[in-house]
């Protein structure tokens, strides 16, 4: 979700919010997590963005297609619980038990771009991003060194003008 | 990205359906109005999917993250 105001019709600031349950790819259930058990985990992304909107095509009858490019800067927390009473990794070196852990840092970059098909006061287009961040925490225990990562997005981005 | 993997994955980037309608419900009567010009407030929500990565191949599989190797609330044996 964004927030902001539209300068112009170059320029919105704001900020960005985001939610999702997150899953964890099977390949990596023996290295990384025990979640082919019961597990939970959503991410959080939140921070502050700018978005330019270059030029404004117009088709007539109020519609016009919007091509934008954004640049943010924010904050991840990637929550996670694990219910397994009785999960070893591979070799047995460690057992875990019901888990809660939040990773979270900062998210260096999200850069963003799409077009969007616009109404006068509303449009809806596809968008693509890529944010780039570490992380330095888990449940208040900082690591040696961050974790570097990367998130894709790709969707449907819907604004309005109330 | 070097040993770049999918580790995670959104289902959803934001599971509201609610806030879509409500902003639906906030579009329509105004969709006949042009923006007025000028500063003005504007909102929007996003619906995807995300992949996440590790460029470091230390964390892109072949060996455990250190992160969940050993994570806090984990009891060696």
């Amino acid at each position: 979700m964004d927030a902001g105001l539209r300068v112009s019709h170059l320029l919105f600031v704001g900020a960005y919010f985001s939610y999702a349950p997150t899953t964890v790819s099977p390949g990596f259930v023996d290295v990384v997590s025990p979640c082919d058990y019961s597990c939970y985990a959503r991410v959080f992304h939140f921070g502050l963005e700018v978005q330019l909107h270059p030029v404004s095509l117009s088709l007539g009858r109020g519609v016009s297609i919007d091509p934008w490019i954004g640049l943010g800067i924010g904050y991840e927390v990637a929550q996670e619980r694990y219910d397994s009473e009785a999960y070893c990794t591979p070799g047995g070196s460690y057992c875990d038990v019901p888990h809660t852990g939040a990773l979270q840092g900062p998210e260096w970059f999200n850069g963003q771009v799409g077009v969007a098909v616009a109404f006068d006061r509303f449009s809806i287009g596809p968008y693509f991003s890529a944010s780039y961040g570490d992380y330095t925490s888990d449940a208040g225990q900082s690591f040696m060194s961050g974790v570097a990562h990367w998130w894709l997005d790709v969707g449907l981005r819907f604004t309005v003008t109330p | 990205m070097e040993g770049g993997v999918a580790l995670g994955k959104r289902t959803s980037e934001l599971c509201a359906p609610g806030a879509f309608a409500l902003l639906l419900l906030l579009a329509l009567p105004a969709a006949a109005d042009e923006v007025p010009p000028g500063l003005h407030f504007e909102a929007a929500v996003r619906f995807g999917v995300s992949f996440q990565s590790f460029p470091d191949a230390e964390y892109a599989g072949e060996a455990p993250l250190d992160l969940t190797a050993t994570p806090s609330g984990w009891m060696p044996v």
